[in-house]
């Protein structure tokens, strides 16, 4: 099914539209960075424009744009990083307090003075857990992660992919209610982002957190995700929305050959190229 | 599905450690490079007992022969090692209370921006000036004793770690307090994980810096007016045309300067094994 958001929605920012179900729930989302940062021209400045999208439990929602869309903003309004010039956002949480999220970056944004495990304890006393439960149950995440053996490393001294299960590791380590994951395969070589994508799809179909994963590699938004939304180049808007019905569990690369993959590839590429005219359904 | 792979079974990476060969030959070559030194050391204080044997009166000089007998009995009675002392307490107690204030007005700054553009131009101001200069007027605030010298050295050291503080926390990677952020740091948390450690090896270099500025600033300030430390000495030494006297307090303050060095260049190794085997050096001033 595919809808396209040919008509803008209105402006609502007098009543919360959050659906009670919703994990995520984002509502005309603006961000302006000429508020934020003084030295950019006020021209182009909007990042990301009257953006709407809920996301339900244990949902795995892509965004694919082309890169400067704002893919990455809309992450960092989620994360609470940065402030909507106007709509809202919201994310829920069981306990008081504010929503736990794992972010997981591009660059593998691990504290490079610290050890492989000492920055998963890091994430653990973060979420308000004392010091001796810290250290057991991030000891216990990096040998179930198969990260034993790294446990006393510098992440300079890790592989790419290494690193990136460890800050895997340190965004699962307090328990976050949502993943939001900023291309984090982009700095793997081919072969590792295979692996480290499949080590994934196994995480979260084992946890069923929601996630919303910015990319810019239909494929991988294809093969991974429940719902692909699509954004226009900047000013970042929404411009279409397929859902990605493949069976799961799913393999990061093997997917590519499953039925009914080539022709979603096909139609979120042709919304991506064509900014979002003349879409159909799927 | 029977598709999927076996993502348990990733590649551990293993970081090739020390190979024995390579190492021996490293080793080989810091001999070399050891035998080498002491080899120009040997020549160099040979050469200056030729001059003052054969061509230049000692008087003007000195001699290795009569430093080394002066270090001895100076080292020994007392009075070289008095002198010593005094300069080393001036400059470490400077060293160490100018890179606190530095490092501490450094971070301040950097959270309240609005304050820092005010105060920049009087900063740039206090930073070209030859703070040398300040020695007398300390001195005649302060007194000859501790507190002038100690005050001179803060002045130097102060605005060296200062600007070091600051552009280390231009360097800050926006993503590792975003990450912090997102786990819900607060602002303390993120200066005590990621500011401060990102910002330590350029506190490190300032402070290698630091040493020698801080032996200079006590020594002039001694020199200005004091009753004691290595400054005092030699000029009371030249006072009295005792030129042994004189430049074997300057090889006393080169000795110290260089153990500091050395001993901040260790303590920064073993700071900094994070790094891995990419950097050793230093930050960049």
């Amino acid at each position: 099914m595919a809808q396209t958001f040919s008509t803008r929605i209105g402006d609502t920012n007098s009543q919360s539209f959050r659906a009670p179900s919703a994990a995520i729930s984002v509502r005309n989302l603006t961000v302006s960075y000429a508020a934020q940062v003084a030295h950019k021209e006020a021209e182009g400045s909007v990042a990301v424009d009257n953006v709407s999208f809920d996301v339900q439990p244990g949902e795995f929602v892509a965004i694919v744009g082309p890169s400067g869309c704002g893919k990455s903003t809309i992450l960092k309004a989620l994360a609470n990083l940065i402030t909507p010039s106007r709509g809202e956002v919201n994310v829920s949480h069981e306990e008081r307090g504010r929503p736990r999220i794992g972010f997981v970056f591009q660059s593998d944004a691990l504290l490079p003075w610290k050890t492989a495990l000492k920055n998963v304890e890091l994430a653990v006393r973060l979420a308000g857990e004392p010091n001796h439960v810290a250290s057991v149950r991030a000891t216990q995440l990096m040998t179930e992660l198969g990260l034993g053996d790294s446990c006393h490393k510098y992440p300079a001294q890790l592989s790419g992919g290494m690193r990136k299960r460890v800050s895997l590791a340190r965004a699962l380590a307090h328990s976050p209610s949502v993943f939001l994951m900023d291309e984090p395969f982009g700095a793997l070589d081919a072969l590792t982002r295979i692996q480290v994508g499949n080590f994934c799809l196994d995480i979260f179909d084992r946890a069923r957190q929601s996630v919303v994963f910015v990319t810019h590699d239909i494929d991988e938004a294809v093969a991974m995700s429940d719902r692909v939304l699509v954004m226009s180049d900047r000013p970042g808007r929404l411009i279409a929305e397929f859902k990605v019905d493949l069976p799961r569990p799913r393999d990061y690369h093997e997917t590519r050959f499953v039925d009914g993959f080539t022709d979603l590839q096909q139609v979120v590429w042709k919304a991506l190229t064509t900014g979002g005219r003349n879409v159909h359904s799927v | 599905m029977s598709i999927r792979s076996d993502s348990a079974a990733l590649p551990l990476t293993q970081k090739s450690t020390s190979d024995p060969i390579k190492s021996r030959r490293l080793s080989r070559r810091r001999l070399q490079k050891g035998l080498l030194s002491t080899a120009l050391f040997v020549v160099v204080v040979a050469a200056w007992e030729a001059t003052s044997r054969y061509w230049i009166d000692p008087l003007w000089i000195s001699s290795p022969r009569l430093v080394a007998e002066r270090l001895w009995t100076g080292m020994s009675d007392g009075s070289l090692a008095l002198n010593t002392w005094i300069t080393v307490q001036e400059a470490l107690i400077g060293l160490i209370i100018g890179t606190l204030a530095g490092v501490i007005a450094g971070l301040l700054l950097a959270r309240v921006k609005p304050v820092a553009e005010l105060l920049d131009p009087y900063i740039l101001g206090a930073y070209s000036l030859p703070r040398i200069a300040l020695a007398p007027f300390f001195v005649l605030w302060l007194g000859i004793g501790l507190a002038s010298k100690v005050v001179l050295v803060v002045s130097v050291v102060f605005f060296v770690v200062l600007f070091n503080v600051r552009q280390g926390i231009e360097t800050v990677d926006s993503d590792l307090t975003d990450a912090m952020k997102s786990m819900g740091a607060n602002q303390w948390e993120i200066t005590r994980q990621v500011v401060i450690p990102t910002v330590a090896p350029w506190i490190v270099s300032a402070v290698k810096i630091g040493v020698g500025m801080a032996l200079v600033s006590a020594v002039v300030g001694e020199m200005v007016g004091s009753t004691g430390g290595l400054g005092w000495y030699v000029t009371r030494s030249l006072n009295q045309f005792d030129m042994t006297g004189g430049v074997t307090a300057l090889l006393v303050m080169a000795a110290i300067a260089m153990l500091l060095y050395y001993f901040l260049a260790a303590f920064e190794r073993r700071l900094f094994a994070w790094r891995g085997d990419g950097h050793s050096g230093t930050a960049p001033m």
